[in-house]
C-alpha cells in the first residue's frame, strides 16, 4: 500500500471535520473524493499533508507512520498537493515556482514537465501574470516536478470553463496519472469518471461509500449527500 | 577626496551592513526591530578585541561577526516560532535589553598606562586601531567597500542557489513552502544567524571608524531605520537596502539640503512611499521588468551583431 | 515591609497612568489589528502643544489638559490618515513601519517648536503629600489614580452603553460581520483611533504634569511603556491592558527601589521578552492567542 488511513479523525473545537475515515491507496492508483462542500475533503488533505493534526487514527505512507510528522517532512517523503484556490509564489517566475527546492534541480526535467503542461513558453513570466488556467497548470507542474509518489489534487478544475476543464482532464490523464498516484477531489462527476477507477463519497466527515465512479453516482447515498433526502415532509436538508 | 566625503561614504557602506541584515530577515518573512543588537555585539566585541586584547583588525572583525551570528541564532531559537508583530516586538525587547546591559557593562583594563574598555553609560572609547596602524580613512573606506562587495556577491550567489529560493519561498508563503518540503523554521534560523553575522561585521567596522561607541548608538532608531532602508530601496534585489541607505544618508543627511528637518522629510518619504510602492522602489516587479529589458537588449544586440557579420560576409 | 507596601502603592498609582496608556494602545490594536508605533509621539505632540501654550499664554492646568488631549487626538487623526487608512487589513507590518516614519516626523517637529531638551510642564497640584500612618501619598499621584480610574470607567461606559461603543466592540470581534450588520466600519475605526489617542493624551498629561517636565524622548517612552503594558496583559484585551499597566507600574517601582533605573528598564524589557517567548498570549489574552493559532491552522 502507498497510503493507508486508519480511523483518521480531525476535530476543530466541537466539530469533527473528519471522523474515523479508513482509506487505502495502491501505488500509481487514482482515487476520486466526492462530497458536498464542508464534507471534509480539504481537511482530509490537510491532515495527510501535515498541516492539521489528527486527533485520533493513523496515517501510513510507504510503510512509515507519518501521522505526527511536520509538513515539510511529509512533503519530502513524496506527497505533493494542489489547492482549491490557486496558491503560488506570486512574485516568482513560472520556472522558480516549478523547480523543486529539495532535490538537486534537474532543469531539463523541469522544462519537460512545463512543456507537457504547455507552460514552457511562459517560463520567465511572474506567476501573478498568468491566467487562471495557466496558474492551475503551474500548480500541477510544481507538484509533478518534485517527482512525488502521491499528488493530492484539490478541485483542479474549479473556476475553469468547459473547454479548459476538458483540457485539464486530458493533461492530468497524460502527464500526471502515468507519473504517480493521485487523490482528486471534485464536484464534476465527469472529471472523476474520466480520471479515477474508484471514488469515495464523504459526507459530514464520514466515509459513506467507496465504489466504481459510475456506481457511486447512481447510488442513493450520493444523491442524499448532495441533494438531501426526500421524506414525507418534502426535502429535508437534515441528514 | 575630502575627509567629509570619505566619512559619508564610509558611513553609507557600514550602515548598509545592518540594512542588509534586516533585509535577510525580511526575505525570510520576518520583521525584526532588533538588528541593532547584533550590530552592537559586533561593535563591542571587535572593539574589545583590538583595543583591549591588542588583536589585529581582521580576526577582531571575524569574532564580531561570529558573536553576532551566535547570539542571533540563540535568540532566533526562542523567538522564530513567533510571527509578525510578536516577532518584531520580541526582537525589539531583546535589543533594548542588550542596550541596557551595555549601559551596565564595565570592563576596563590597563593598556600601556591608560584604562581602556567599555565603561557602561560613558561608552567605550579609544578604539584606536586605525590611528595606531596608520590606516588612512580612504584606505579604510576601500576596505569597507571590498567587504560590502563580497557580501553583495555572496547574496547574488545565494539568490540563485537552492537556499536562496527556499528563503524567498519561506518568506512569501511559509505554509506553501512547507508543502514544498522546505523546513521553514530551519531556513529562518539560518537566515537569522546570517543576518546576525552581517550586523556583527558592520558593527565591528563601525566601532573602528568612530573610535568611540556608546550604548545609545544602538537604540531602536537604528533598528527601525535599518528595516526602513530595505522597504524604501526595494525588496526585489539585494541592492534595494543599499539604495535606501544611499537615499537617507547620502542624499538627506549629507547634502544638508534639509538641515534641521531631515526627519520630517525622510519620515514623510517613507510613509508616502509605503502607500505608493509597498515593497519599495526596486520591488520584484521592477527587478523582473529591468532584467527582462536587459535580456531583451542583450538579445537585440546579439541579433544586430549577427546581422552585421552576415552582411559583411 | 513598610517599604514594600509603599513601593507597591506608588507603583500602582504610576501604573494607573500606564494602564491608561495601554488602554488607548489596545483600543487601536483591537479595532485595527495593527500596532501604532506613533502612539507615544502622538501623545507627545499634544503635550508639546500644551506646554507651549502654557509657556506663552500662562494658562492653568485644566485648559492645558484639554489642549494636550485635543492635540493628541488631532495628531492621531494625521497618523490614521497617513499610516492606517491607505492600507488593507493584511498590511500590519506596513502600517507599523509607516507609523514609525511618522514618529520621526513628530519628534523632529517637536524639537523645532521647543528646541531645548528639557521643557517645564505645568504641574497638576502643588502641596505636601498626605501621610497615612507610615505611608505617604503624593497628591498628584493620587489625582492620577483617580483621573485614570474615572477615564477607564468612562471608556467602559462608552464601549458598553453607546451605539458607537457597540460598533467598536462589533468591529473588534469580527470586522466583516460588523460590516454586514451595518456598522459604519470606516467611521468607527477612525473614531476609535482618535478616541484612543485622546485617552493616551490624558495619560500623557497626567504623567508630564507629575514629572513637571517634558523632553523629546517622551514619545519613545510612552510608546515603549504602553507597548510593554499592553503586551503583558495580552494583545487586544482591554481588561488585560489595565492589569498589564498596573503590573508594570508595581514591578517597576520595586525594581527601581532595589536596583536603580537602568535595571528597572532591563527588567521591564526582559519581562516583555519572556512573556512573548513563553506565553505569547499575555496574561489575559489567551482567547486572542487561540484565535491567532486558529488563523494559522486555516489554509
Amino acid at each position: 500500500m502507498l497510503l493507508q488511513l486508519e480511523g483518521l479523525t480531525v476535530r476543530f473545537g466541537g466539530v469533527e471535520a473528519v471522523s474515523a475515515v479508513d482509506l487505502a491507496l495502491e501505488p500509481g492508483a487514482s482515487l476520486g473524493l466526492m462530497g458536498p462542500n464542508g464534507c471534509g475533503k480539504t481537511t482530509l488533505f490537510n491532515a495527510i499533508s501535515g498541516i492539521v493534526r489528527a486527533e485520533r487514527g493513523r496515517i501510513e505512507f510507504r510503510g512509515a507512520d507519518i501521522t505526527r510528522l511536520a509538513a515539510h517532512d511529509i512533503a519530502r517523503r513524496g506527497v505533493a498537493r494542489t489547492f482549491q484556490t490557486v496558491r503560488l509564489f506570486d512574485r516568482m517566475t513560472v520556472l522558480e515556482n516549478a523547480a523543486p527546492t529539495r532535490f538537486p534541480v534537474d532543469l531539463r526535467a523541469v522544462m519537460e514537465i512545463l512543456e507537457s503542461l504547455k507552460l514552457a513558453g511562459r517560463r520567465d513570466a511572474l506567476a501573478a501574470e498568468l491566467s487562471l488556467g495557466e496558474q492551475r497548470r503551474l500548480e500541477v507542474a510544481r507538484a509533478l516536478a518534485r517527482a512525488p509518489h502521491l499528488i493530492l489534487m484539490d478541485e483542479p478544475t474549479a473556476g475553469l470553463n468547459p473547454e479548459e476543464t476538458e483540457e485539464m482532464v486530458a493533461l492530468i490523464r497524460n502527464a500526471v496519472l502515468p507519473a504517480c498516484a493521485v487523490i482528486l477531489t471534485e464536484h464534476k462527476p465527469g472529471v472523476i469518471a474520466a480520471l479515477c477507477r474508484a471514488a469515495v463519497l464523504l459526507d459530514q466527515g464520514r466515509k459513506v461509500l467507496q465504489a466504481v465512479p459510475g456506481e457511486l453516482f447512481a447510488s442513493a447515498a450520493f444523491h442524499a449527500a448532495y441533494l438531501g433526502t426526500v421524506d414525507r415532509n418534502g426535502i429535508s436538508q437534515d441528514k | 577626496m575630502d575627509d567629509h566625503l570619505v566619512g559619508v561614504l564610509c558611513n553609507i557602506g557600514i550602515i548598509s551592513f545592518v540594512a542588509l541584515s534586516a533585509y535577510v530577515l525580511l526575505l525570510a518573512g520576518e520583521v525584526s526591530f532588533g538588528q541593532q543588537a547584533f550590530f552592537a555585539m559586533g561593535a563591542y566585541a571587535a572593539g574589545m578585541a583590538t583595543a583591549v586584547l591588542r588583536w589585529p583588525l581582521a580576526p577582531a572583525l571575524l569574532v564580531g561577526a561570529l558573536i553576532g551570528a551566535l547570539t542571533a541564532a540563540i535568540v532566533g531559537r526562542a523567538t522564530l516560532r513567533l510571527t509578525g508583530l510578536y516577532f518584531a516586538m520580541a526582537t525589539l525587547a531583546f535589543a533594548e535589553m542588550l542596550r541596557i546591559a551595555f549601559e551596565l557593562f564595565v570592563w576596563q583594563v590597563d593598556v600601556d598606562g591608560s584604562l581602556v574598555g567599555p565603561k557602561g553609560t560613558d561608552g567605550f572609547g579609544d578604539i584606536r586601531y586605525l590611528f595606531e596602524n596608520e590606516i588612512t580613512p580612504a584606505q579604510y573606506m576601500a576596505g569597507v567597500y571590498v567587504l560590502l562587495a563580497l557580501v553583495l556577491a555572496g547574496f547574488a550567489a545565494i539568490d540563485r542557489s537552492r537556499f536562496g529560493r527556499m528563503l524567498r519561498q519561506a518568506g512569501a508563503d511559509p505554509l506553501l513552502a512547507e508543502l514544498q518540503g522546505v523546513s521553514v523554521v530551519r531556513v529562518r534560523l539560518v537566515a537569522a544567524a546570517a543576518a546576525g553575522a552581517l550586523a556583527g561585521l558592520g558593527g565591528g567596522l563601525y566601532a573602528h571608524l568612530l573610535t568611540y561607541v556608546e550604548p545609545g548608538n544602538f537604540n531602536i532608531m537604528l533598528g527601525v531605520h535599518s528595516l526602513a532602508y530595505g522597504l524604501i530601496g526595494g525588496l526585489g534585489t539585494v541592492l534595494g537596502p543599499v539604495l535606501g541607505v544611499l537615499i537617507d544618508i547620502g542624499l538627506l543627511e549629507s547634502s544638508r539640503l534639509f538641515e534641521g528637518y531631515r526627519m520630517i522629510v525622510f519620515g514623510g518619504l517613507v510613509a508616502v512611499l509605503l502607500i505608493v510602492r509597498p515593497r519599495g522602489l526596486l520591488d520584484e516587479r521592477a527587478v523582473h521588468w529591468i532584467s527582462s529589458c536587459v535580456k531583451g537588449l542583450a538579445g537585440a544586440l546579439a541579433a544586430r551583431r549577427l546581422d552585421r557579420s552576415l552582411r559583411r560576409r | 515591609m513598610i517599604d514594600l507596601i509603599q513601593n507597591t502603592l506608588d507603583g500602582a498609582m504610576i501604573g494607573s497612568s500606564y494602564a491608561l496608556l495601554a488602554l488607548g494602545f489596545t483600543l487601536i490594536f483591537g479595532t485595527m489589528r495593527r500596532l501604532n508605533l506613533a502612539y507615544g509621539p502622538t501623545i507627545m505632540a499634544g503635550a508639546y502643544l500644551g506646554t507651549y501654550a502654557a509657556l506663552r499664554l500662562g494658562i492653568g492646568a485644566v485648559p492645558v489638559a484639554l489642549l494636550v488631549v485635543a492635540g493628541a487626538a488631532l495628531a492621531g487623526l494625521y497618523v490614521e490618515r497617513l499610516c492606517f487608512r491607505p492600507f488593507g487589513e493584511g498590511a500590519a507590518i506596513t502600517s507599523m513601519i509607516s507609523s514609525f516614519a511618522v514618529w520621526m516626523q513628530i519628534e523632529e517637529a517637536a524639537t523645532l517648536v521647543l528646541p531645548q531638551h528639557l521643557n517645564a510642564f505645568p504641574p497638576l497640584v502643588a502641596g505636601a503629600p498626605i501621610t497615612l500612618g507610615p505611608f505617604f501619598f503624593r497628591l498628584d499621584h493620587l489625582l492620577m489614580l483617580v483621573v485614570a480610574a474615572a477615564a477607564a470607567a468612562l471608556v467602559h461606559g462608552v464601549l458598553h452603553h453607546t451605539r458607537f461603543g457597540l460598533g467598536v466592540r462589533t468591529v473588534i470581534d469580527h470586522k466583516r460581520a460588523a460590516e454586514l450588520v451595518g456598522v459604519p466600519v470606516m467611521r468607527t475605526l477612525t473614531l476609535a483611533f482618535v478616541l484612543a489617542c485622546a485617552i493616551g493624551g490624558l495619560a500623557g498629561f497626567l504623567i508630564a504634569a507629575s514629572e513637571a517636565q517634558i523632553t523629546p524622548m517622551f514619545g519613545m517612552w510612552a510608546t515603549t511603556k504602553g507597548l510593554i503594558a499592553m503586551m503583558l496583559g495580552g494583545l487586544g484585551s482591554l481588561p488585560g491592558a489595565i492589569v498589564g499597566g498596573l503590573a508594570l507600574g508595581v514591578i517597576e517601582a520595586h525594581a527601581q527601589w532595589l536596583f536603580g533605573p537602568l535595571v528597572r528598564d532591563l527588567i521591564a524589557w526582559g519581562l516583555l521578552f519572556a512573556v512573548l517567548a513563553f506565553f505569547p498570549g499575555g496574561l489575559l489574552g489567551a482567547r486572542e492567542a487561540g484565535q491567532a493559532a486558529a488563523l494559522q491552522r486555516r489554509v
